[in-house]
């Protein structure tokens, strides 16, 4: 398309065809993904990390101080019977900290960003679907402390972390989508910031992380299973910690949940996203 | 709803060059939703399924109705009008940010970012980021903003200031770099939201000397203003909206007299 494309928008027009494909419009013309994307990342950084001294080791330090905290009580006092439990640990953190980091920074991905919706029109997924580029940027480097501190206590490597990244892909997929969710959402209805926080505070302890999923009372599995979190979790400690292939079951529900929250969370928020100018 | 539509008599000095239309409203109308008891909460949402008194009482606004506007390729018009007659809801459509509730517009060419006050910037980035951020939402990759840059934070006089977030800056300052993106990233349509109100006497000057320039190369300028100077000398037309239509359309001079009986008259 030449950029001297016209382009007719109406109200009917929108009907028809969606509003998405009309403000996607400037789709076509933004061929440089990359430095939008790299400039919106570098924004999240900047924002999170700009004035302090740590700056990105932040990031470590806070699941790190919950591996201590969780190992001292779980593991010392209450003596759960778990081998290596700090790794065992680490192995559902790391991957949890990306899902509830990307949520709940997602309530603000849209109404943080009134002054550019309302100034320019760009496909505005690209604001959330940015912040979770950065999460997972975040994840990497947790991953690489995780597989130093994996190696120095004599863990080995396996084939199975070859699986590893497209575990990762599974996830990433399926946060896009709740991300998309979310921050389309809170648009339309303030309190999902409040209540984001409660229901991941709940969800964390629901989800096998700081106990094995075979420790739950007999009865009680199939109320794990429709938990998206639960089958990411015991996927990445098989590969990264067990050893062991996690089972054909976890990784169909993995890639279940990812479809089915992306094709929500993406045409709830093109459905709405019209209206993000006038609501923010 | 046709019958509230008052199309504008167009006036016969537009330019006869056989320019064809760049951007062309046809009947475009928009409402807002004025909400009371509306605070987006859980509670009381749940509280109006039982009782009125809760419910939110959703009210239209019709800020537009039925405008007809059409502008060819190098013109500059000024839209003047009385506060909250829809100015800025009108680039803002025009910018596609706000959807059209009925009518059309059609746009040929790359429309620039709304240049206006408190528009467009992130106030804990700095300036230099906000530049990227700015251009890269356009469509501008880093390299090609790298190129620009230097004549951006020029043309802007925010000197040292650039590294700084821009919750720092003064107003003056924040207009000054909100137009000198808008002007740099070389789009065909401009849109412009009182950048005259804040920018000193210096500024102004400078601003209009690159609008003139702007002009020349054949590009079109939309502006919002109340700066009468600035109007007579940029703009070959004018627009009065008044009561969510365009009563008067013509030159300038012409225009803001139409303008001034009216608000004499009320």
């Amino acid at each position: 398309m030449k950029p001297t494309a016209t382009q007719t928008v109406s109200a009917d027009h929108l009907e028809v065809e969606g509003w998405s494909l009309d403000s996607s419009g400037s789709l076509r013309h933004i061929p440089a993904y990359g430095s939008l994307i790299r400039n919106l990342v570098g924004k999240q950084l900047q924002l999170k990390y700009r004035g302090s001294a740590l700056g990105f080791l932040w990031s470590l330090l806070n699941p790190l101080s919950m591996v201590v905290v969780y190992t001292v009580v779980f593991r010392y006092i209450m003596r759960v019977p778990v081998e290596n439990y700090a790794l065992f640990l680490v192995a559902g953190v790391i991957h949890w900290e990306f899902f509830s980091t990307a949520v709940s920074d997602s309530t603000g991905a849209i109404i943080e960003n009134r002054e550019l919706i309302r100034k320019i029109s760009f496909p505005t997924i690209i604001l959330p679907a940015s912040q979770v580029v950065f999460e997972l940027i975040q994840l990497g480097l947790a991953f690489l402390a995780f597989m130093v501190i994996y190696l120095v206590l004599g863990g080995s490597l396996w084939w199975g972390h070859l699986l590893y990244p497209v575990a990762l892909l599974i996830q990433f997929v399926f946060v896009l989508g709740i991300s998309a969710l979310i921050s389309a959402s809170t648009v339309f209805l303030r309190d999902l910031q409040h209540l984001v926080q409660i229901a991941l505070r709940l969800m964390f302890w629901l989800t096998p992380i700081v106990y094995p999923l075979t420790s739950v009372p007999a009865g009680t599995a199939p109320f794990f299973q429709i938990n998206p979190m639960t089958s990411y979790v015991v996927i990445y400690r098989a590969l990264l910690y067990d050893k062991a292939w996690p089972g054909m079951f976890w990784w169909v529900s993995a890639i279940g949940f990812a479809v089915v929250s992306f094709a929500i969370g993406v045409s709830l928020f093109t459905f709405l996203s019209p209206r993000f100018a006038e609501e923010v | 709803m046709s019958a509230g539509a008052m199309n504008l008599q167009r006036n016969s000095s537009e330019p006869a060059n056989g320019n064809h239309a760049v951007i062309q409203v046809e009947n475009l109308w928009k409402k807002f939703m004025v909400r009371h008891n509306s605070n987006y909460s859980l509670k009381i949402k749940f509280l109006g399924l039982f009782q009125p008194r809760y419910r939110e009482r959703r009210e239209e606004f019709w800020v537009l109705k039925g405008i007809d506007l059409q502008i060819r390729a190098g013109e500059a018009v000024a839209v003047v009008g009385p506060n909250g007659a829809g100015k800025s809801t009108l680039l803002y459509l025009l910018a596609r940010t706000l959807r059209p509730d009925r009518g059309q517009i059609t746009i040929t060419g790359r429309v620039a970012p709304i240049a206006g006050i408190g528009l467009g910037f992130h106030h804990e980035l700095t300036g230099k980021e906000n530049i990227f951020l700015n251009a890269s939402l356009f469509g501008w990759s880093r390299r090609d903003v790298r190129c620009i840059y230097d004549e951006i934070v020029n043309f802007a006089e925010i000197g040292n200031f650039i590294d700084m977030p821009v919750k720092n800056y003064s107003t003056g300052m924040v207009a000054r770099l909100g137009f000198a993106i808008s002007v740099h990233l070389d789009a065909d349509i401009l849109l412009l939201d009182e950048v005259f109100s804040v920018g000193d006497a210096q500024f102004q000057e400078k601003c209009i000397k690159k609008m003139m320039e702007f002009r020349k190369k054949g590009k079109t300028m939309l502006l919002v203003s109340h700066a009468r100077q600035a109007m007579d000398l940029l703009c070959d037309r004018a627009c009065l909206l008044w009561g969510g239509t365009f009563v008067s359309d013509g030159p300038v001079q012409k225009v803001l007299q139409d303008y001034a009986e009216r608000t004499g008259r009320l």
